[in-house]
């Protein structure tokens, strides 16, 4: 078994095999061999730990994805926003909690689980305009009066007449 | 972590320092640079803490980034301004600066002119568009689609956009033309010999149906491209005869149109094929001279006939 200790001091305990499921735990334990030591989890609240063990111990045993590039670049990888079901229901959380969960899977390395936050944050601005997508995720229209006029030109591009 | 105790303890290790060798300037340095610790660890701490800015404007770049991967754009138009990354450049400053510097977000280029000029009633600047696109994709392969059957009354602006969108061909990785029969001989000269990155082409032909057999002239603009494997091709039931392609390479062909003959040609010669789908309108079994020829295909995997005798279902022939 493996202690996590989260930012709000609070301990966890999970079998080896699922708090392995992050890469930065497997590398930790590496290094540290065999010990009764706590891991502390500085940027994981403890609210976030929980779900986050949650989706490691429901996929454990899966094969863990490789480590390969920079995934952003490549442009072969097929690209779907297919989420499993139980997984879709799982990220069905609140927005802060569901960005707190992309943070900490970012933070401990659990790329399917960073994949299946951003296939559903991605899934959200699908089809939205600009200022629906500045409604849904509260964010603030800061463009410079260059950036305006830039983008005031852009929309005269295919402008109705 | 309990970073205000980790703080304390550097602070009084600090003052041990300055008081003991005060005198000592590598010590005072490292005085100095724990002073420096302190104020960034503390900073980076604050922020941290009691970052007002909402959980979007929080993510790293990196996850932004891979939050815009997953949005598909492969069917985008790209004279809609309101579709593809245009939205994603108007939420905010950030958004823009990453969405206008992220390459991968511009490398569909769909070129829907029937969408402009039958359904929008618009005129568009089709050049700068454009230009945006080919700008912002940097040197990524690019995925086309043109549609321009009716160039009657084309804007200079749909040439000049359909001229740089040639200029592009060497990038081409997909390309999908339903363009008017026209169209694919004035483009050959520009592309053909230039298309050395493509891997799969769709054409949509459909020429006047009595130019079928010998009407038309050879269309040779895709002759040449090393990396091409997957074609298909819908109206034109003389395929062979009508157009020049690296048929030998092909490993995937998906023929189809209204008319009797079954195109058995192409597969006499595209000899690597592993999956195959022709669909026509006539006997797939027997010409009007007699029985076909035994076509041999070693590689085949999945061939699919749709026409007279068979229905039309993907799975109606498997060999």
């Amino acid at each position: 078994m493996v202690t996590l200790v989260t930012s709000d001091n609070e301990k966890f305990t999970a079998d080896k095999e699922v708090a392995e499921r992050s890469v930065l735990i497997k590398n930790m334990l590496e290094d540290v061999g065999e010990s009764d030591q706590p891991i502390p989890l500085p940027n994981v609240s403890s609210s976030v730990l929980k779900k986050v063990l949650e989706y490691c111990e429901h996929h454990r045993g899966e094969p863990l994805p490789a480590a390969d590039a920079d995934t952003t670049q490549d442009d072969t990888r097929k690209r779907t926003t297919d989420i499993s079901e139980w997984d879709q229901k799982f990220i069905t959380v609140d927005q802060e909690m569901l960005f707190e969960i992309i943070l900490a899977a970012n933070y401990l390395d659990i790329k399917s689980l960073l994949d299946v936050g951003c296939k559903t944050v991605a899934n959200m601005i699908k089809g939205k305009t600009p200022e629906e997508i500045r409604k849904l995720f509260n964010i603030v229209n800061d463009f410079t009066p260059e950036e305006e006029a830039q983008i005031k030109k852009e929309n005269e591009w295919a402008e109705d007449r | 972590m309990d970073s205000k105790f980790s703080t304390d303890s550097l602070e009084a290790e600090i003052a041990s320092i300055s008081i003991t060798y005060d005198y000592g300037d590598s010590l005072s340095l490292e005085s100095r640079e724990r002073h420096g610790w302190i104020a960034d660890y503390s900073t980076i701490y604050d922020l941290d803490r009691i970052d007002p800015r909402p959980p979007a404007q929080r993510i790293p770049t990196e996850i932004l980034l891979l939050i815009f991967s997953y949005l598909n754009f492969s069917e985008a138009n790209l004279l809609q301004l309101s579709d593809g990354p245009w939205p994603l450049t108007k939420v905010c400053s950030r958004w823009r600066e990453i969405a206008l510097d992220y390459p991968l977000l511009w490398t569909h280029v769909n070129l829907d002119f029937s969408y402009w000029r039958y359904i929008l009633g618009t005129e568009t600047r089709a050049d700068l568009i454009l230009s945006t696109f080919v700008e912002r994709s940097k040197s990524l392969p690019l995925n086309v689609q043109i549609r321009w059957r009716d160039i009657e009354d084309a804007s200079e602006d749909a040439y000049k956009a359909m001229t740089l969108l040639l200029s592009t061909c060497h990038r081409w990785k997909k390309a999908v033309l339903d363009i008017h029969s026209v169209l694919f001989y004035e483009i050959s000269p520009i592309i053909m010999g230039r298309l050395l990155e493509l891997e799969a082409l769709k054409l949509n032909l459909n020429p006047p149906e009595k130019s079928f057999r010998d009407g038309q002239p050879i269309i040779d603009a895709f002759q040449f491209a090393p990396k091409l494997r997957d074609v298909c091709i819908e109206g034109m039931p003389y395929a062979t005869r009508n157009m020049r392609l690296p048929w030998s390479q092909l490993t995937h062909l998906n023929a189809y149109h209204d008319h009797p003959n079954p195109n058995y040609h192409c597969l006499r010669l595209s000899p690597n094929l592993v999956e195959c789908y022709l669909g026509s309108h006539g006997h797939l079994l027997q010409s009007p001279n007699g029985p076909y020829r035994v076509i041999e295909l070693p590689r085949l995997k999945k061939l699919v006939l749709g026409g007279k005798c068979c229905p039309r279902s993907p799975d109606s022939l498997c060999a």
